[in-house]
């Protein structure tokens, strides 16, 4: 059957890869050449385009705003990582549990909901529901005699960070943070043969039993997954921070990314952006290979 | 013991239910509110309803919808041609020379975090010509869709068995017969996730528009929503009816294709 080939034929494969690769080249990755020659460069995006060497990189590592977006998004990334590590994998239990079918679709449906929500307009409930002037937390705490808890939660360098990453709580309906997960360990555990669940049952194994040497080893790709998802949301969290703090008060709650977008767009330092994004490349492909090859995956089981 | 287990796990799970919906509950019955019914109480019903708090968000929120939907259709429909296109090209050929790394190339842009590029694709618009424009807010998002988009495309159309491939061929289809008979017709499962998430990006998009566009022009939702202007008579309630209305095209979406959604929420986090 083999005949021989025509050049049209031999070009036929690049030609569907043609509007492919014309797109991403101009639109990602050119620019991402960009940023990380620009990175080396004293740059405003117009008439200044000078080259600096390491400058951006030194300026970066001394300037304690930045320093404290990084101290920031750390405690975001271990916050970030525990939520995804608890709160979904407890729902995805309670509802694989739950006996009927139907009830199960019902509830999974209720919770999936949220995540259809526009992100912005969850951020802006929730900047409503923590305002400190007639904010609903602070209603409640009052009609409840707590008066002295009650606080501006934004507004002071306290909680300001704290209730940043509380955006979204239990985070079940989160599209990014808690309700992804919470539909991939359901889905794991669905998928799973419930014969396995009955023969632990059989042979005697509590709740706990079960659920540490069955269902965490079940869930262990998954788990892995919301790690790894978790914290590289958690490095370019970006407009929960920005709509609701603009990374204040002070930089109580500022994140790399705002001080990407600020030096780029406000100040126009668009050099020592770039450096800040390439730093936030690195440390999301570090903390990236150091999950894929700390945590396990979910061995087979027959 | 068991049956204390197992009322205990449930009246969990309805906790959480009821903490998940609590606050679309509150914004709901608060956009019938004035602002001072509002502050007195944000769990009861409303008194008074004011219907009017919907009659004055909605022309503020209608252009941005409008033009968000026209972006979010642009970009659905770039992604799906130009990652049908390529894993066409990927599941057809089975040789030719650097396939493997062309599509290395593809996926590995899923590596690379968006804000890398933010600043230089800001600077890019502008020389084009774009910055402000529905190309410029329509291009790079869907730059990034297709990465993904051909991920997913790609391993579905490699599940069709390639006799059928054979047999259009032998019929004396060529490719664009086969790919809009064969490979297009029995790949609608995955567009549908695919249109699904792409469609959730491009509405909820907020970092894009804020950088590359400004004014009404081409001004999208997610921005339009943090710059709503209400009087302080009007209050909190017209802010909360412009989410509601913001928020209805993808709900009632939702209420169709729950289904797709799963997937389409679920299929792009599982990746290679």
């Amino acid at each position: 059957m083999k005949k021989k080939k025509t050049p049209w034929q031999y070009a036929k494969p690049y030609l569907f890869l043609l509007p492919i690769y014309a797109l991403m080249v101009i639109f990602k990755y050119i620019p991402f050449g960009m940023a990380v020659e620009k990175s080396f460069f004293t740059w405003n995006g117009t008439n200044v385009n000078q080259f600096a060497g390491l400058a951006n990189y030194a300026q970066a590592f001394r300037d304690p705003v930045f320093m404290d977006s990084l101290k920031n998004v750390g405690i975001i990334a271990v916050a970030y990582v525990l939520i995804v590590l608890t709160i979904p994998i407890l729902a995805a239990e309670l509802l694989y549990a739950v006996r009927s079918r139907r009830k199960q679709y019902v509830i999974r449906t209720a919770f999936t909901f949220p995540m259809v929500v526009p992100g912005v307009v969850i951020i802006l409930l929730w900047k409503w529901l923590m305002a400190g002037d007639n904010g609903v937390i602070n209603n409640v705490l009052m009609s409840m005699g707590l008066e002295e808890m009650a606080m501006p939660w934004l507004g002071s360098t306290k909680t300001a960070l704290g209730s940043v990453i509380a955006v979204g709580f239990p985070w079940l309906g989160s599209a990014t943070l808690g309700g992804l997960q919470f539909l991939l360990y359901y889905g794991a555990l669905q998928s799973t043969s419930s014969d396995l669940f009955e023969a632990a049952q059989i042979d005697g194994a509590n709740i706990v039993q079960r659920f540490f040497r069955i269902d965490l080893p079940i869930l262990a790709s998954q788990m892995k997954l919301a790690v790894t998802l978790a914290i590289i949301n958690a490095v370019q969290v970006f407009d929960t921070v920005f709509i609701l703090t603009k990374g204040g008060p002070g930089t109580a709650t500022i994140t790399p990314s705002v001080v990407l977008y600020e030096q780029g767009f406000t100040y126009k330092k668009m050099g020592y952006s770039s450096a800040v994004g390439v730093i936030m490349f690195a440390i999301i492909m570090i903390l990236t290979v150091i999950n894929q090859t700390m945590m396990k995956n979910t061995e087979k089981m027959d | 013991m068991s049956k204390v287990v197992s009322v205990f796990s449930r009246v969990l799970l309805g906790f959480l239910l009821v903490l998940t919906l609590l606050p679309f509950y509150l914004l709901v019955i608060n956009a019938f509110k004035s602002q001072t019914e509002i502050i007195l109480n944000p769990f009861r019903w409303a008194s008074s309803w004011q219907f009017q708090n919907f009659a004055k968000a909605a022309p503020q929120i209608y252009r941005p919808m409008a033009n968000t939907l026209f972006v979010t259709v642009a970009v659905i429909g770039i992604t799906l041609l130009v990652s049908l296109l390529a894993s066409y090209a990927f599941v057809r050929y089975e040789r030719f020379f650097g396939k493997e790394i062309l599509y290395f190339g593809i996926v590995a842009l899923l590596m690379i975090p968006g804000f890398v590029m933010l600043i230089p694709q800001f600077v890019q618009i502008t020389k084009l010509g774009l910055y402000n424009t529905f190309l410029g807010l329509i291009l790079p998002p869907a730059a990034y869709q297709v990465a993904m988009g051909t991920f997913l495309t790609r391993t579905s159309m490699e599940a069709i068995p390639k006799s059928l491939f054979e047999a259009a061929e032998i019929e004396g289809a060529n490719d664009m017969d086969i790919l809009t008979r064969v490979a297009i017709p029995l790949s609608k499962p995955i567009m549908a996730t695919v249109t699904i998430m792409t469609g959730l990006n491009a509405w909820n998009n907020y970092i894009w528009p804020l950088v590359s566009s400004s004014g009404e022009k081409t001004q999208q939702i997610a921005v339009a929503l943090t710059k709503i202007v209400v009087s302080v008579s009007d209050g909190k309630g017209v802010e909360f009816a412009a989410y509601i209305i913001a928020s209805m095209p993808l709900i009632i979406l939702f209420c169709f294709a729950s289904k797709y959604f799963v997937e389409g929420l679920t299929s792009g986090a599982v990746k290679g």
